[in-house]
C-alpha cells in the first residue's frame, strides 16, 4: 500500500501547490471569491485613537511583537524601522534581494499594525 | 518592479534551515520492505482477494485520518508531526516484520496509515511556510519542493534496489527491521529542524463557504468535472499498479531480487513523467491520443503475456503513462479553476480517485485469486482504457482558462481597479518609492477613494513611527 498512496499525494500536491500567495493581512478580513466585492474589506480597519509612541504599553506591545517575528523578519524589521537604515544597506547586510526585503518588511509590518491594533481597541473598550 | 517580489536568489538561511528536513525526508523514504511487501505478504498466507480487502479498508481508512492529522498540523508543531508519523513507520515496520500471520499484518499495515496521514501534505506545507517567511514570497516554493521532492524520489529508488537484493540475499522479513534504524535517523533529523514560526494562514473565507465553491465549480462547470474525473482515473489506474502490481511478479516466480529493479522502475515514473512533461509539446493532439493508446496496451500485455521481462516492462510504461496524464490533468486543472478553490479542488479529486479505488480492489482482488492475475488484468485494462477515453475527450474540448490574477505577468501592469487585498501588499513599496508610476498612481487613486485602506495605511505610518524608540528605556521620554 505504500507505493499507491504516495502517488497520489504527489501528483495532486504539484498541482494544489501553485496556490495563491496568502496578502501580507490575514486573508479573512478581505472578501471572498463569493462576496459582492471580492478582494475588498469586509468590515474597515477600526480607527484608532491618537497614540503616544512613548507610551509604555504601546512600546512594550511593540517589542513584543517584534520578538514574536520568524528571525528574519525580526532583523529586517529591527535594521529598517527601529535603527532607521536605508533599505540598500540592509538588503546587503542581511544577504536578500531588495524585493525581498521589501516583501519581508511589509509583512512584518502588517503583523505589527495588527498587535497594535489588537491593544488599542481593547483600551478603547471595542 | 511592484509590491509582488520576484524569485531572485534563495538567501542563505532558507537553505540552511532547510537541510536537516531534506535529511530528514531523505531517510525517512528508505524502506527498505516496499519493493517486497506483496511477496512477503503471500509468504505468511495472504492472497489476492485478501491483499484486496486490505487496499480497500486502507482508502476508506486514510482520507478519514488525514482530517484530524491535518488540524494537528495546522494548530500544533509540525516537526512533531513528522517526527510522530516516523514513529508510526517504524512501528508498523517492526510488526509487519514480526508478523507470521494476516491479523497482525493488518495491524501492521493501520498503523502505516497514520504514518501516511501525518505526512500527507506536511512537508508540502512546511516548505512553504519556511520560504515565505525567509523571502517574504511563495515564488521560490516550486523550486524548494522540487528539490526535497527528488531527494526523496532518489530515497525511494535507492531503497527499492537495496531491499530487494537484501531480501534476495537474506529473506523479505528482514528487510522490515533494517528500516528502523533508517527511521530513527530520520527522527533525529527532524528534531534538529528550526521549523517555520508562520502557519499558513491563507485559508479564506469559512470552510463551509470553500465547499460551496468547491462543488459549484466541480458540478456547475462540465469541463473542471472532466478533468477532474481524469485526475482521478489516472490516480486510480497508478494506485491499483502499484497495489497489485507485484502481483504477477509472483505469479511468474521472479526470484526476490528483481523486486528491487522493478520496484525502482516503477518508483522513478514519477519524476521520469514531470521531466518528460516539461520536455514534450504536450498540446499535440497526436502525441495526446498516443498516449490515451498507450496505457490500455500495456494492460492488454499484461492480460495475456507470461514473460517476466514483457510484464516489468509494460508495468514501467502504464507507470510513465499515467504519470504524464497525472500531470497534464494537474496542469488543465489549475488552468480551469481559481487558485482559491484550487487545493480543495485538488483534493476533492484525491478523495473521488479512494471512492472509486475501494470497488476496484474488492473486485480486482477476488478475480486474480479465482482467476489468476492475468485475468483480473482486464480489469485494470477497463480502467486504463476508461483514463484513455477521457484523455481523448479533454484533447478535444479544451478547458477554459481562467484569469490568472496571481501570476507574475499579471503583477507587471497596473489593474484598472486595486482591490484592497492586493493594496496591503504594495505599502512599504509605496513608501520606500520603487512602486512603477502607473502603479503609484492606481495606489493614490485607491487611498483616496478607500475609508479602510487609508485608515490601514494611517496605522502602518503610526506604527513605523512608534517603533525606533521600542527599546529606549522605561520611563525615559
Amino acid at each position: 500500500m505504500a507505493g499507491g498512496k504516495g502517488w497520489l499525494s504527489r501528483a495532486l500536491a504539484g498541482m494544489a501547490a501553485r496556490g495563491e500567495e496568502p496578502p501580507s493581512v490575514d486573508a479573512a478580513r478581505f472578501q471572498g471569491p463569493e462576496d459582492p466585492f471580492p478582494g475588498h474589506w469586509r468590515e474597515f480597519p477600526a480607527r484608532w485613537p491618537r497614540i503616544d509612541p512613548a507610551d509604555l504599553a504601546v512600546r512594550a506591545r511593540l517589542r513584543a511583537a517584534v520578538g514574536e517575528l520568524p528571525e528574519t523578519w525580526q532583523a529586517v524589521v529591527r535594521q529598517r524601522d527601529v535603527r532607521e537604515r536605508p533599505p540598500a544597506e540592509v538588503s546587503a547586510d542581511l544577504g536578500l534581494t531588495a524585493a525581498q526585503q521589501r516583501a519581508m518588511l511589509n509583512r512584518a509590518r502588517a503583523y505589527l499594525r495588527e498587535q497594535l491594533a489588537v491593544l488599542l481597541n481593547r483600551a478603547s473598550g471595542r | 518592479m511592484t509590491g509582488a517580489p520576484h524569485a531572485g536568489p534563495a538567501p542563505r538561511t532558507l537553505a540552511r534551515r532547510l537541510r536537516p528536513l531534506q535529511a530528514g525526508v531523505g531517510l525517512q523514504g528508505i524502506i527498505l520492505w516496499v519493493p517486497v511487501e506483496k511477496l512477503f505478504m503471500t509468504q505468511i498466507g495472504f492472497n489476492a482477494a485478501s491483499i484486496g480487502v486490505l487496499a480497500a479498508a486502507y482508502a476508506a481508512v486514510v482520507p478519514l485520518l488525514e482530517v484530524p492529522s491535518g488540524i494537528l498540523a495546522d494548530r500544533g508543531s509540525r516537526r512533531w508531526v513528522m517526527v510522530w508519523s516516523s514513529v508510526a513507520l517504524a512501528a508498523s515496520s517492526l510488526l509487519g516484520g514480526l508478523s507470521t500471520n494476516v491479523v497482525t499484518y493488518v495491524v501492521a499495515a493501520m498503523i502505516l496509515g497514520v504514518y501516511f496521514a501525518m505526512n500527507s501534505g506536511t512537508v508540502d506545507s512546511i516548505v512553504y511556510d519556511l520560504v515565505l517567511e525567509e523571502t517574504g514570497s511563495s515564488a521560490l516554493y516550486e523550486t524548494w519542493i522540487g528539490r526535497v521532492r527528488m531527494v526523496e524520489s532518489g530515497a525511494f529508488a535507492a531503497s527499492a534496489v537495496a531491499g530487494g537484493a537484501l531480501a534476495g540475499w537474506t529473506s523479505a522479513r528482514l528487510t522490515y527491521f533494517a528500516s528502523v534504524p533508517f527511521i530513527a535517523l530520520a527522527v533525529v533529523a527532524f528534531l534538529r529542524f528550526d521549523e517555520p514560526r508562520l502557519h499558513r494562514s491563507a485559508e479564506p473565507a469559512g470552510l463551509r463557504s470553500h465547499i460551496a465553491t468547491t462543488v459549484r465549480a466541480m458540478t456547475r462547470q462540465r469541463d473542471v468535472r472532466q478533468v477532474m474525473l481524469l485526475a482521478a482515473l489516472a490516480a486510480l489506474v497508478a494506485t491499483a499498479l502499484f497495489e497489485f502490481g507485484p502481483l504477477w511478479l509472483i505469479a511468474l516466480h521472479a526470484p526476490a531480487a528483481a523486486f528491487g529493479p522493478y520496484w525502482a522502475a516503477l518508483v522513478s515514473t514519477g519524476g521520469v513523467g514531470g521531466y518528460l512533461t516539461a520536455r514534450l509539446r504536450l498540446d499535440r493532439r497526436a502525441a495526446l491520443l498516443l498516449l490515451a493508446c498507450a496505457g490500455p496496451a500495456a494492460t492488454v500485455i499484461l492480460a495475456v503475456s507470461r514473460s517476466l521481462a514483457a510484464v516489468v516492462v509494460a508495468q514501467a510504461v502504464l507507470a510513465l503513462v499515467v504519470a504524464i496524464i497525472g500531470i497534464r490533468a494537474g496542469l488543465l486543472l489549475h488552468d480551469a479553476v481559481p487558485s482559491t478553490i484550487r487545493t480543495a479542488v485538488a483534493s476533492g479529486a484525491g478523495t473521488l480517485s479512494w471512492l472509486l479505488f475501494l470497488p476496484f480492489s474488492l473486485v480486482f482482488g477476488r478475480v486474480a485469486r479465482d482467476h489468476g492475475v492475468q485475468r483480473s488484468g482486464w480489469i485494470l485494462a477497463g480502467a486504463a482504457a476508461l483514463t484513455g477515453v477521457m484523455l481523448a475527450v479533454t484533447v478535444f474540448r479544451r478547458p477554459r482558462r481562467v484569469p490568472q490574477a496571481d501570476t507574475a505577468a499579471g503583477a507587471a501592469t497596473a489593474p484598472a481597479d486595486l482591490a484592497c487585498r492586493k493594496l496591503v501588499d504594495l505599502v512599504t513599496g509605496y513608501l520606500d518609492r520603487v512602486l512603477p508610476p502607473d502603479w503609484r498612481a492606481g495606489f493614490e487613486d485607491h487611498l483616496a477613494d478607500c475609508t479602510g485602506c487609508s485608515e490601514y495605511v494611517r496605522q502602518i505610518l503610526l506604527t513605523i513611527e512608534a517603533l525606533p524608540v521600542i527599546d529606549d528605556i522605561a520611563g525615559g521620554t
